[in-house]
């Protein structure tokens, strides 16, 4: 591209050109590094993609065993009491009560459902975690593509925190 | 005062496939829509369309960032850094404007990035492998001289004026293209050039 004058002679416009010329400085193997490099990234994001999925078969299998565990609990059966009217029938007690055995096992149960719990939680946190460290890594490639005031910022940041 | 952010955000609002834009336009420009139908493809997960699209740009790109920062190993890390960024944008490329003008405004903000990380400019003027064998003839050494002032001059001006001036004449891009850049008006460029040409013609007078 040719520039208009500013005094200078040719000479000068020339030495000037001479420095903007474009040269061949990629070395030969540049392009099939730089493949390399996307290729490891794409691997890289695929195993972070697969890790958070088996997280969320791991959090399901948890849910799973938990309500299993839930549902098939020591139930409290009540035992009924015997007690007489007038005609002699047996009739039942009004109170439940229950066996210390009984009682001893759905503590055990609600300690297992209680650490269950806790678990999902944890896990739960872990995967957001995991999400917010991925976003986290994401924006920062928004940052260096844009300003943050621009709209091409939220365009990208839509773009990156969907994809 | 020049809306880039409108330019900007325009490019992911174009409705119009690059397949369909090239149909559409005459055999001269197909050449540059050349780089949409790779993006396209780079979209679609094509890695030979990867690395047609980085040996077109990447000498543009390494001798930008060579300048910029008079180091090339520097200057091909940047460089590849904007492949990466360019790959992982390409599914949300529309060929709005001309590919240079994205190109190279990442490549910008690649730039500004990488000034910030440094924290300071650095500090040799050429890079180890263009520095001039003691055996080198006067002419050799003449040459490189000049080369390691013009080099000199460009390190000292503002990044602006510096990055305006090699869109221009290194990557021979328009003002309006160099406005959308960097964001700034087509005035607030000549500006720059202007100065930035002062600059370095006067260090390169005192030379030569």
């Amino acid at each position: 591209m040719k520039s208009e004058s500013y005094h200078e002679t040719p000479d000068q416009e020339d030495l000037l050109d001479s420095h903007f010329l474009i040269r061949d400085l990629a070395p030969p193997d540049f392009a099939a590094r730089t493949l390399a490099a996307v290729q490891e990234i794409r691997k890289r994001r695929r195993a972070r993609l697969n890790r958070l999925g088996g997280w969320g078969v791991g959090v399901a299998a948890s849910l799973a065993l938990g309500l299993t565990l839930y549902l098939s609990g020591p139930t409290t059966e009540p035992e009924w009491a015997a007690e007489k009217d007038g005609g002699g029938r047996e009739v039942t007690a009004l109170a439940p009560v229950l066996d210390p055995k009984q009682a001893e096992a759905m503590n055990a149960a609600q300690y297992l459902n209680d650490l269950l719990y806790m678990a999902l939680s944890g896990t739960e946190q872990a995967v957001l975690y995991a999400q917010a460290a991925e976003l986290d890594t994401l924006l920062g490639e928004a940052i260096a593509l844009a300003d943050e005031e621009s709209l091409y910022t939220l365009d990208m940041l839509i773009l990156l925190a969907g994809g | 005062v020049h809306d880039g952010t409108k330019t900007l955000s325009a490019w992911a609002n174009f409705g119009v496939s690059a397949r369909d834009s090239v149909m559409e336009k005459p055999a001269e420009e197909r050449a540059v829509d050349e780089d949409a139908l790779l993006m396209e493809r780079v979209a679609d997960g094509d890695d030979a369309a990867l690395v047609a699209l980085v040996r077109r740009w990447q000498n543009p790109l390494i001798n930008f960032f060579y300048r910029s920062l008079s180091s090339r190993a520097d200057a091909e890390d940047l460089a590849q850094s904007v492949f990466i960024k360019l790959h992982r944008a390409a599914h949300r490329y529309q060929p709005t404007a001309r590919f240079s003008t994205y190109l190279f405004h990442i490549a910008r903000r690649v730039l500004l990035n990488e000034f910030r990380r440094q924290g300071r400019k650095p500090l040799h003027l050429l890079a180890p492998e263009d520095l001039p064998s003691p055996s080198a003839p006067d002419s050799v050494l003449k040459l490189l001289e000049l080369e390691e002032v013009f080099q000199k001059a460009l390190l000292l001006m503002p990044e602006n004026h510096r990055s305006a001036i090699l869109l221009l004449r290194q990557q021979e891009l328009s003002y309006a293209e160099i406005a959308t850049i960097m964001e700034t008006s087509e005035g607030m460029v000549k500006t720059w050039i202007f100065r930035a040409r002062q600059l370095l013609k006067e260090e390169l007078r005192k030379t030569t």
